[in-house]
């Protein structure tokens, strides 16, 4: 570009320039162009650093200078400038004070947010020179954060913060904040140019458990499934990370307990590592996969060998199933050895209970067996079989809990024993009286809504029968020896349905008939209204937690006004109200159920009187015993 | 049942408790009262197996009341109510049918303010053994049978017992 005219343009820093190569005075450059034309020239330069006892010459140019400090005074305005004429009697100095900042090293940070319990690093603010200033200071930091105190405290808020230099030497505490390089600056306030600058070094290790947030990492920390026992767990990514000045030296470094967890370079297959070491140049994050080998608890723990709390601990947990409690009343409660009268249909909520205590459950673990189904801590099993059912909890171990379910509560009929019989041969009345009810109960358990329940397994009732036959002749055993016999046999039996008494002939069977009838009632009385009683007395309930076994539980609910043998006695009371308002006399039921049985003996003296041609009344009534509850029902509320 | 002596001796009981029973409260049906006693007018502490009471009849009317004077067997005319101090009924066979030979039957008559006392061992019906404690007693007298009698049901007042096993 020869034909280039353009000016250039000339700017020095550190130097002076001149035309010649003595004398002259300095080049204006900031108002001096160069043209292109005049181009090659030679031009002069010299340092701008002025000897003690530089002479200037009057006419010569005498630029503005800068004054710079060499080292520091050592005392107030001992460094001094002094002008002076020769030939004449003429001077004019100036002093100055030369200032110098200082601050301490600082060995490398970890990053707070990383290793927020790792130590503060001191940094130490030392007193600016001559110590007798008396002046203000400041502190700029990048990459950390600077607390007055070791431990805890608020960091200090440096743009509002300066410090006295009568009060330094002062040590300050450093974390690192961020990765990498960071620089501290410490200076005079109002002189930012005196200022001591030092390099900071923060580095952080991090390691991340899959499905461990950062602040669960040392508590509780991890739990992984035994894959010895679960082998088709997947293994659990451990994914480690690190940062700081690029190039620095020393390793990361990974420790773990090798009987508890081993640790592989892949998710699956391959061979378990032995150990895991790395230098920190170079390394750019990598994933490893942990595996559990056996219960116990293990920390992984990161670290870069270049600073010790540089170091990133994750506690892991291979689980196993330590308990099973269950909710009883609402408080969680170790399961006993087994469960025992569990009502078919009700509920119990269970929960298992990790070892190491404290640690979690790995993800899909505790799983339930048995009656129970699907994974998690707590399971609410119901229990919808009737028998020997069995809850399983399994994470690394099991532990069954066998549970006897009772049978699904049906309606119970009463079994009506066989009336007790007993004759003789005295006179009196025959009777027919009620027994007692003999109640069997079960007791069965909801524990989840913490109640016994009243169930009738079984019930007996009965009559005891009382036959005395003295007064009258059997017709059979001693059949009349006369007509005159025959025809009182026949009139007195014939009439017992129309007298309501046993006469002088009569024999034990129609007496027994009769009385039997009467049990008929009684039993179909009691048939009657026993649906209301069972249904009254399977209402009952009492708290399962009070009541430790089921005969505690049932005698609990027998007793009071309320219980079950109160429901009994209202049965009771109730068929003994409507069978008194049965006819038991002449003509009614009863006395035709005896009837149709004298009819026998009846007959049998009519034979005889026919085969010895004696007169005798003939046929026999034969009254109906239909429906022997006839009266209306009595209203029953038990 | 208590024997022959044992129910002359109860009736000197039953004289003894006479004037309580006047003067007691009783439940009165159709003119017919009936009250329950101890067999003494003090408190009186029982064993299971013998736990004496006695029943006045009192005819409150100013007609006289035939009563049948059948009272056995107990269930068939007496029904008891027995309950623990808790609440607990305690089981008693409280009916029964009865059949009766021809003519067999008898009535004693009350005339106005006349009396009649029945003495009775609830221990006599009573199916199990009872618990020491506190029991109230009341009963129901009850007659189907019979004819110019009394029918029907007259309940008792309510007394309270003493039992203690510990005394057998």
């Amino acid at each position: 570009m020869e034909s280039w005219h353009g000016q250039m343009q000339l700017e020095l820093t550190g130097a002076v320039a001149f035309w010649t190569p003595t004398g002259g005075v300095p080049i204006a450059l900031s108002s001096t162009f160069f043209a292109n034309d005049q181009l090659p020239r030679t031009i002069y330069l010299e340092g701008n650093v002025l000897d003690s006892g530089t002479q200037f010459y009057e006419g010569d140019y005498i630029p503005a200078m800068e004054v710079e400090g060499l080292t520091h005074s050592e005392s107030m305005r001992d460094a001094w400038i002094e002008v002076e004429a020769t030939g004449i009697p003429l001077s004019d100095r100036v002093t100055a004070t030369i200032l110098k900042a200082d601050i301490g090293t600082v060995v490398p940070l970890a990053n707070r947010t990383l290793h927020p319990d790792a130590a503060r690093e001191p940094l130490l603010l030392k007193q600016t020179l001559p110590a007798d200033w008396n002046g203000l200071m400041q502190l700029e930091l990048t990459g950390a954060v600077a607390f007055w105190t070791p431990t805890g405290g608020m960091p200090i808020v440096l743009s509002e913060t300066v410090f006295t230099n009568a009060q330094l030497p002062q040590t300050i505490y450093l974390e690192g904040d961020g990765c990498g390089v960071g620089e501290a600056s410490f200076s005079v306030v109002g002189l930012s140019d005196c200022v001591t600058n030092i390099p900071l070094q923060i580095f952080g290790a991090n390691a991340t458990l899959a499905g461990v947030a950062e602040a669960d990492e040392e508590s509780p920390g991890g739990s992984i499934a035994n894959r010895t026992v679960h082998t088709n767990v997947p293994r659990t990514m451990l994914t480690l990370e690190a940062c700081g000045p690029y190039g620095s030296p020393g390793n990361l470094i990974l420790t773990w307990d090798s009987s508890v967890v081993q640790i592989y370079a892949a998710p699956s297959g391959g061979t378990a590592l032995t150990q895991f070491v790395t230098p920190f140049h170079g390394f750019n994050g990598t994933n490893l996969y942990v595996e559990g080998i056996a219960p116990g608890t293990t920390t992984l723990s990161w670290s870069y060998s270049g600073q010790p709390n540089c170091t990133d601990n994750i506690q892991v947990s291979v689980v196993k199933v330590g308990t099973i409690q269950y909710k009883l009343n609402g408080i969680w409660t170790d399961v006993p050895a087994s469960f025992s009268d569990i009502g078919k249909d009700t509920s119990i909520t269970f929960r298992a209970l990790p070892s190491p205590a404290g640690a979690g459950w790995p993800a899909g673990f505790p799983q339930w067996g048995g009656d129970a189904t699907g994974s998690g801590p707590e399971k609410q099993v119901t229990f919808s079989t009737s028998g020997s059912r069995m809850v399983r909890v399994m994470c690394g171990n099991t532990i069954s809990v066998p549970v006897a379910v009772d049978a699904a509560n049906t309606a119970i009929t009463i079994t009506w024993d066989a009336a007790g019989y007993q004759s003789d041969s005295s006179t009196g009345a025959s009777t027919c009286v009620e027994r007692n009810y003999t109640v069997t109960y079960i007791a069965s358990a909801d524990i989840d809504a913490n109640k016994w329940l009243l169930r009738v397994s079984k019930i007996h009732g009965g009559v005891d029968i009382t036959v005395h036959t003295g007064g009258s002749r059997c017709p059979i055993a001693n059949p009349p020896t006369t007509e005159a016999e025959a025809v009182d046999a026949v009139t007195v039996m014939k009439g017992y349905y129309d007298r309501g008494s046993r006469g002088a002939w009569h024999t034990e069977a129609a007496s027994r008939a009769h009385e039997e009838y009467h049990y008929m009632e009684w039993s179909s009385i009691g048939d009657h209204y026993w649906p209301q009683t069972e249904a009254a007395i399977e209402s009952i309930t009492t708290t399962y937690h009070d009541h430790a076994t089921e005969a505690l539980a049932i005698a609990a609910m027998r007793c009071g006004a309320n219980g079950a043998d109160a429901k009994i006695a209202a049965h009771n009371a109730v068929c003994r109200t409507y069978w008194f308002t049965l006819g038991d006399s002449a003509g009614d039921r009863p006395y035709a159920a005896g009837q149709l049985s004298l009819n026998a003996a009846i007959i049998s003296v009519q034979n005889l009187a026919a085969a010895n041609g004696w007169v005798v009344p003939q046929g026999v009534d034969t009254p109906s015993t239909a429906d022997p509850c006839y009266q209306p029902w009595t209203a029953y509320d038990p | 049942m208590r024997t022959h002596n044992n129910l002359v001796k109860a009736k000197l009981m039953v004289c003894v408790v006479l004037f309580v029973a006047l003067e007691g409260a009783t439940v009165k049906a159709e003119g017919l009262g009936l009250s329950l006693h101890t067999v003494d007018t003090s408190s009186v502490i029982y064993t299971s197996n013998n736990i004496e009471v006695a029943l006045i009849f009192t005819n409150n009317s100013t007609e006289t009341v035939a009563l049948l004077n059948h009272f056995a067997p107990i269930p068939v005319f007496f029904e008891f109510k027995l309950v623990k101090a808790d609440g607990t009924v305690v089981a008693v066979p409280g009916s029964g049918k009865v059949s009766f030979y021809e003519s067999s039957m008898q009535y004693v008559e009350l005339g106005p303010g006349d009396v009649h006392g029945i003495p009775l061992n609830l221990a006599d019906v009573l199916r199990e053994q009872l618990e020491s404690g506190t029991y109230s007693v009341s009963v129901i007298y009850k007659n189907q049978y019979g004819s110019n009698c009394f029918k029907g049901k007259v309940e008792s007042n309510q007394i309270n017992i003493q039992v203690d096993i510990g005394s057998e």
